[in-house]
């Protein structure tokens, strides 16, 4: 039948930290090409050598070169052993596209989480952050999802300002900042 | 032998208020993240670190080893109750303490595991007490040609028993070597990888890394499967305690499975799994009734649980004589002691012997705690097992946020946190190892200064690391583990035993 057929030919669904060979493949690639680029773009441009340890062991250079040559090396090796199990292997299965949308998500949550604190503070970027999360993750009782966006960056404001005195990002915004002043001023006129 | 005088005094440095709560809070902690499925030891201690700034050395070292001893045994308690170990060192507990609680003996299971933990925890203890000044005494003799050798020993044991392949873990532990010369260099103060950005002078944060590379590949992990099952654990009757008969009679098991644990942990790399099952193996072996193991053995189950808590001590053994941290969990405890100013290694021995010694005394005061906080929670086993993965995970991810950003109070740090994070995620589903990755990146700046100063000292000629018995040694064995470990690998290729590696 059509349908047996479609399903027979249908790799079937792995879990998402299960290895496939294309996977392998794509790695093996990006660690050869960061080793590679790594010797001949990355230290050349970015590690300052003194002229007169130039060439020598002693330059702040050696240990970065040989890394990246282990790097190509190590990945060229990964190469060659996910090709030669490539051809080899029979159908594999494959990662489900909404896991990789469900990570992807959760992904996107933590930049622009980074993001939001650059613009609106750390408190205030928290609550959402964690209000996002939990309901991406399948939590959907408002009352639960708002009391802990509420309570754990307050807890955590008072911990780390008052307690530890650590100073938080100024943000693009300032929103918390111009509450606190606002407050300060409408206790001031009270 | 063990200094008295010197244990006496260590005895009046752990015997203060503060550093017995930091221990019981480190322990009430520890429990918390090992009887929640995801949650690992090693990111329970990275999540507390932060809170040690604020500590004395004293109470911040009592405060990771009570999370450190208790992550290993709560993580049995899900083992019992759900089939699913809290930790990865609780894994070969699954194998018989489910049957157990399947049978309705769950008590039993919970009991037995809590009891072979403390048991192989204080024999452990004792031991790495006791062989502690004897290997400080002998690292004494090293120099940098002899700590570059012990350092490459480390690292392919490391990378060949913390993955499927030692391809992948020599890979992992080139990134982690690469990524610990971001900042200046050690021998001259040059400037590496910087790319102009201030705040990378100083090098990456050892916290950043540790977060990004356990925390967050696990958020992303969990949160894919928080959002497809949420259906609610059941759990069925507990039934009847152990009685002190039973547990007195699996004593030859407390004593073999916590010998061969402790063996384990005293290699640097191998941590609790191996050692857990290795644990297993022997009760199985000199068992009277091995049929019963995988259906419901109590035998099992001390096997399993003395062989994964026996690590605990000789683990430090290592980390404290030679600077080299015998696991993950250990390597960020010598993060917290260098934070503190406390270099391990040969030195700190001969500096401050009470302090060593207090380490090791704290770790039989976190078995206490862990002795009655872990009866308390077997009474609520049936409970605490039902922890929301959906809501503890973004908690957890602000909370790494947090402690990242307070180290240094630079956003640089969060941002280089977050971007660790997704490198380990996309190594995690290529199941590349993640502790080759950290205990590189710990041990890069020591393997750098070692073999640049021998090849100093030599004037460049590599015959330096051939001269001396101790380095040709230690060599020998990096050469002879890379080829065992390579060779393991292929012959268990695609078998049950390789999946265990594995997992």
């Amino acid at each position: 039948m059509l349908g047996d057929d479609v399903t027979a030919t249908q790799p079937a669904p792995i879990n998402l930290e299960t290895p496939t060979r294309r996977g392998d493949v794509i790695a093996a690639v990006l660690c050869l090409l960061a080793g590679l680029l790594g010797y001949f773009v990355v230290v050349p441009a970015a590690v300052y050598v003194p002229a007169k340890f130039a060439g020598t062991a002693n330059s702040p250079a050696f240990l970065p070169n040989v890394m990246f040559v282990i790097l190509a090396v190590l990945g060229a090796a990964y190469l060659v052993l996910s090709l030669i199990a490539r051809h080899r292997a029979a159908a594999e299965g494959r990662v489900s596209p909404s896991d990789w949308a469900l990570a992807g998500g959760t992904a996107l949550i933590c930049i622009g989480y980074v993001a939001a604190i650059h613009a609106v503070g750390m408190t205030l970027a928290s609550a959402l952050a964690v209000a996002a999360t939990i309901y991406y993750f399948g939590e959907r009782r408002p009352m639960v999802i708002a009391s802990i966006a509420l309570i754990l960056p307050m807890l955590l404001w008072y911990f780390f300002v008052k307690i530890a005195h650590i100073l938080f990002p100024t943000p693009w915004l300032g929103i918390i900042e111009w509450l606190e002043a606002a407050l300060e001023a409408g206790a001031g006129l009270v | 032998m063990v200094d008295l005088d010197i244990l006496f005094q260590s005895l009046e440095l752990i015997l203060q208020w503060k550093v017995v709560a930091a221990c019981l809070a480190g322990v009430i902690w520890g429990m918390f993240v090992g009887v929640t499925p995801g949650l690992t030891g090693i990111m329970a201690v990275v999540i507390a670190l932060p809170l040690t700034f604020f500590m004395d050395p004293q109470s911040a070292i009592a405060l990771l080893l009570g999370i450190y001893v208790t992550a290993i045994y709560g993580g049995s308690v899900t083992a019992i109750m759900i089939a699913t170990p809290g930790t990865p060192n609780a894994a070969a507990t699954v194998l018989d303490g489910y049957p157990l609680a399947r049978q309705g003996k769950a008590r039993q299971a919970l009991e037995m595991a809590l009891y072979a933990s403390f048991t192989a925890g204080i024999l452990s203890t004792v031991v790495a007490l006791v062989i502690f000044p004897i290997v400080a005494n002998f690292a004494l003799e090293f120099g940098a040609a002899e700590v570059f050798a012990v350092i490459v020993f480390s690292i392919t044991i490391i990378a060949g028993v913390s993955g499927e392949s030692l391809l992948k873990g020599l890979i992992a532990a080139s990134f982690g070597f690469l990524i610990a010369m971001i900042g200046q260099d050690p021998i001259h103060g040059s400037s590496r990888f910087t790319f102009g950005v201030h705040d990378f002078q100083a090098g990456m944060h050892i916290l950043t890394l540790l977060v990004g590379l356990f925390t967050i590949p696990e958020i992303i992990v969990r949160g894919v499967e928080a959002y497809k099952s949420r259906d609610a654990v059941s759990v069925g009757d507990m039934g009847p305690r152990m009685t002190f008969r039973q547990f007195i009679s699996y004593w030859p098991t407390y004593l073999r499975s916590s010998a061969g644990g402790s063996l384990l942990g005293a290699l640097p790399g191998l941590g609790g799994s191996p050692a857990a099952f290795l644990g297993y193996f022997l009760a199985q072996r000199f068992s009277k009734k091995p049929e019963e193991f995988g259906e419901g053995s109590l035998e099992g189950v001390a096997g399993a649980e003395a062989g994964n808590n026996a690590v605990c001590g000789p683990a430090l053994v290592p980390m404290m004589s030679l600077g080299i941290p015998g696991d993950t969990t250990t390597a960020v405890l010598m993060g917290a002691l260098v934070i503190h100013g406390l270099n391990p290694g040969p030195m700190l021995f001969e500096s401050a012997p009470e302090f060593i010694y207090s380490v090791f005394l704290l770790l039989f005061v976190a078995l206490i705690f862990l002795f009655f906080v872990g009866t308390g929670v077997i009474r609520m086993a049936k409970w605490v097992v039902r922890m929301p993965t959906q809501i503890l995970f973004p908690v957890v991810l602000i909370l790494a946020t947090y402690g990242t950003y307070a180290v240094r109070g630079t956003m640089v740090d969060v941002i280089s946190m977050y971007a660790v994070g997704f490198l380990g995620f996309l190594l995690r589903i290529q199941k590349i190892p993640a502790a080759p990755f950290a205990i590189a990146f710990i041990l890069g700046p020591l393997f750098e200064n070692a073999l640049r100063k021998a090849l100093i000292i030599s004037g460049g000629s590599l015959d330096i690391f051939f001269s001396s018995k101790i380095s040709i040694t230690f060599l020998t064995l990096a050469a002879l583990s890379a080829g065992a470990s390579a060779y393991l690998h292929w012959r268990l290729k695609g078998t049950k035993a390789a999946k265990i590696i594995t997992d």
